[in-house]
């Protein structure tokens, strides 16, 4: 009765300690998340597999909301703060961004925003859709693709061909003619 | 040797344990905060005063992102993720809200009124002219709040519990206004 007693502390005492330290690890070192959805396709969960991929969320990398043109993030969606989407991020504050379904053609990110666009481009909700968004919502840089095993990848920094940033003469020449929007924030 | 070797193992592991508790506590309950600025008063940092008040932030109370009009919200700045702003929860998704903002190089304010997109809120510091808030910046996204203020903790003669509560004249317009005001297509609705 007394080794059960005994047995039962240690029991209580261990996990009582494990929660907050496994919380602490989820919350500022990474965990391991499941990808839902086409919006990243083909990079992510590319048609000719039935799986969907999994990927190593890097918290301690955004810890300071800094990100770089080309990351693969998750982030809070600005229309519901509870869900969670992935995306590639296309601009930084200060950039020009030549938009594809947005209402303005021509958009000067404003500072604290980022502008973000999933790769499968007509299957995703993204900036094109929803405008610039705050980087506050940033959750985690997507640092690898752990499963399945064939496609286990360090996921580097890349924009797509046509996502490049404008050059600085192009930028000039639609500022000169009034081409860029610049939302108020 | 060997007691003091002991005494520094249970000192690190106390230590190695203390400090994700602590966190994960900061994190999920809460955590005390002195306000700075002007923008909140005269409910918060009243001008009498030459101490800035200290607030409890509840962090348990914002977890699922629910909000209530009145409340005083903690929030990373649209600007600025980095910064931390205090502010009035006036209005929530769905609500359309008077945006006041004043013409560039005049002193006249001209009024506008605004459906607040789905997933976003407006924020107001209660010192008009003295904030940077959603009359400057347009709806802001819920995922940036960070906490709810529930207390003021100091100085104790400002002890009280925070309670939602809106400026007489921030109330919810009644429906038949917004009616009135959607007829004359007086109500921007940002696409998001």
């Amino acid at each position: 009765m007394q080794a059960a007693r005994r047995y039962f502390k240690s029991f209580a005492s261990g996990f009582v300690v494990a929660v907050p330290v496994t919380v602490t690890f989820l919350d500022y070192v990474g965990y391991v998340a499941r990808v839902e959805g086409a919006s990243m396709q083909p990079f992510l969960n590319p048609e000719d597999r039935s799986f969907n991929d999994v990927v190593l969320l890097n918290r301690w990398s955004v810890r300071n909301f800094k990100v770089n043109r080309g990351d693969v993030v998750s982030l809070a969606s600005p229309r519901d703060p509870e869900q969670r989407i992935i995306k590639r991020v296309i601009a930084l504050e200060g950039d020009t961004v030549r938009t594809r379904t947005y209402k303005n053609r021509y958009v000067r990110v404003p500072s604290g925003h980022f502008w973000v666009e999933g790769d499968n481009f007509g299957h995703s909700l993204d900036s094109n859709f929803f405008g610039p968004v705050s980087v506050g919502l940033v959750h985690a840089r997507a640092s690898h693709i752990l499963w399945p095993p064939q496609r286990w990848q360090r996921i580097e920094p890349s924009l797509p061909t046509d996502r490049r940033p404008l050059d600085q003469e192009t930028i000039d020449h639609l500022e000169e003619q009034g081409a860029v929007t610049v939302p108020k924030t």
